[in-house]
């Protein structure tokens, strides 16, 4: 703008009243400088910034590698051989489990038969009797 | 089937025997098949009660030994006139020996869980007691269930006592381990109300209300699908289970009988209780937020909230299959209420359950008042108070709204 007004012919007392209008309304050079030079400040601090996450993060994963590393020196490292213990002893404790609640239900049956023997077990001792009906609910 | 209860470190012991023609596999009153595991229980109850009335204690076995017994039930004393008539009237099964005089009490309990609906009780309730049901493990049967934290629960239900000033009982009984299959549970229903049987002398119980909404008591709720059941055997005042309670001189109580489970979470959230409401049995600092319950449950908080569903819950997860399928859905009025009001459904993973039921809130409206009826079954002496209570906080349906009760699942079957 001030280059325009510069190239028109224009009285030099009204050139300098128009640049004071002007001046007075935008920002200086100097002014422009600074800001430049601040962000430039900015800039630096904050790749100074990314310079210290990057090393923290640098830090960090290598306290994972470390960590990663430390059962195998404390010797819990979950070989193959180990592994394998631990799977064969699930399926132990599973199958035992089950097995064991064959076990109950069977001893429920053995106290039937025993009761039956002994002629305790119940108004017909053992003769089929048809299925009882769910209960209802209105008054049967 | 025989029966006997023994004491002893202040825990009560429960034994039984299998007549012949008793089996191991039996019918729980709901019609679910289910397989005994052992035949032996305990219920420890805080402090020892001394003397129990024989048919509270014979009631709280028959909760236990009801789906394995065929034929006859003997008792190890002699329980009233009133509660065999009950049972042989219910199952057509012959109880004894009989001799005494039935018992009665006076006082309501709450049977609390921690959930929404006994937290909706409890805020209908204020002064009632709680007795709270705690699973422990069984000396006898592997747990395979440990996932399952019931002292977790246990221990929000104390702190919720202490800090609303509640009087409170926790139970503790191994007796779901009595059931082999499906998995532990109760054998039926109301083994939960074991505890509060045995103790219900010493507190002067008259009554035992229950968290059951209307979905479970007259939609066929849980393991029932989709039909009106005004004769539900496990809940209704006139039902088995319901004449057996009154004659052991313990009323079964549900207070929120006749509203949604919109309603119960609706009351419970605005209640004192908010904070210490819990339906998920897994988590152990707030609820997991994973599980099926968990994912129901927010359904239901978001479509009382009117907000969008807050989940990780993805469609292609297990707990979320079922609503990929098209209907019947297990306490499907809910899924239809939520369907209708949770903004930005078709992005969530009940989206194709929506398309399905094209619901609205119009047509789903009825599920925001209380169902008459359900008061008319309140025992008198605790009646008029649910009464009011439901006058002022809900309001009753109207005719055609009850009359959407009782034709809830005949459309489906027509059209």
């Amino acid at each position: 703008m001030v280059r325009l007004v510069k190239r028109a012919l224009v009285p030099a007392r009204l050139r300098r009243m128009i640049r004071g209008w002007f001046d007075s309304r935008y920002i200086s050079r100097a002014d422009h400088r600074q800001d430049i030079k601040d962000a430039l400040w900015e800039v630096q601090t904050l790749g100074r910034e990314v310079a210290v996450l990057r090393a923290e993060t640098d830090r960090l994963r290598k306290e994972v590698d470390r960590l990663r590393a430390r059962p195998a020196a404390s010797g819990v490292r979950v070989d193959e051989a180990r592994a394998a213990r631990w799977d064969d002893a699930h399926r132990l404790a599973q199958e035992t489990a089950a097995a064991l609640d064959r076990v109950l239900q069977n001893e429920v049956l053995l106290w039937q038969a025993v009761d039956r023997a002994a002629g305790d077990g119940g108004p017909s001792d053992g003769r089929a009797l048809p299925e009882r009906a769910l209960p209802s609910g209105g008054a049967a | 089937m025989r029966v006997s209860w023994t004491a002893g470190d202040g825990v009560r012991h429960l034994a039984f025997r299998l007549d012949a023609e008793d089996s191991i596999t039996g019918l729980c009153t709901d019609g679910q098949p289910l397989k005994l595991a052992t035949n032996s229980c305990r219920v420890e109850l805080p402090h020892d009660p001394g003397e129990i009335h024989p048919d509270l204690l014979a009631l709280a076995a028959w909760t236990v030994v009801a789906p394995w017994t065929r034929r006859r039930v003997v008792f190890d004393r002699p329980i009233s006139p009133e509660l065999a008539e009950a049972i042989e009237e219910g199952w057509g099964i012959e109880a004894g020996p009989v001799g005494g005089s039935p018992r009665s009490g006076s006082r309501l309990a709450i049977s609390y869980s921690g959930g929404a609906d006994s937290a909706a009780v409890a805020a209908m309730l204020p002064d009632a007691p709680f007795v709270h049901f705690q699973r422990v493990r069984h000396p006898r049967v592997p747990d395979r269930w440990t996932h399952y934290r019931a002292d977790v629960l246990a221990r929000l239900v104390t702190r919720t006592a202490r800090e609303s000033g509640r009087e409170l009982t926790t139970v503790r009984s191994d007796l779901e381990f009595t059931l082999a299959e499906p998995r532990p549970g109760y054998p039926e229903h109301h083994a939960v109300a074991a505890g509060a049987l045995l103790l219900a002398d010493e507190l002067d119980l008259g009554g035992i209300a229950f968290g059951y909404e209307l979905g479970s008591r007259w939609l066929g709720g849980d393991r029932y699908l989709l039909r009106y059941t005004p004769d539900n055997p496990m809940w209704a005042a006139h039902g088995a289970w319901g004449r057996a309670f009154a004659a052991a001189g313990l009323n079964l109580v549900l207070p929120v009988g006749g509203v949604s489970e919109a309603v119960t979470m609706r009351l419970a959230l605005a209640s004192p209780l908010r904070e210490h409401v819990r339906w998920c049995l897994r988590g152990v600092d707030g609820p997991c937020g994973t599980c099926g319950k968990c994912l129901r449950k927010e359904f239901i908080v978001a479509s009382v909230e009117r907000r969008p569903l807050r989940t990780t819950i993805t469609a292609d997860r297990p707990v979320a299959r079922k609503w990929q399928q098209p209907p019947p859905y297990g306490g499907q009025e809910m899924i239809e209420y939520g369907c209708a009001r949770v903004p930005g459904i078709e992005d969530t993973v009940f989206a194709k359950a929506a398309a399905h039921l094209n619901a609205t809130e119009e047509s789903t409206a009825w599920l925001d008042r209380c169902y008459p009826p359900a008061i008319e079954e309140i025992p008198e002496p605790w009646r008029e108070r649910v009464r009011a209570f439901m006058a002022a906080e809900v309001g009753f349906m109207d005719e055609d709204e009850a009359r959407r009760v009782e034709t809830w699942g005949l459309r489906e079957e027509l059209s």
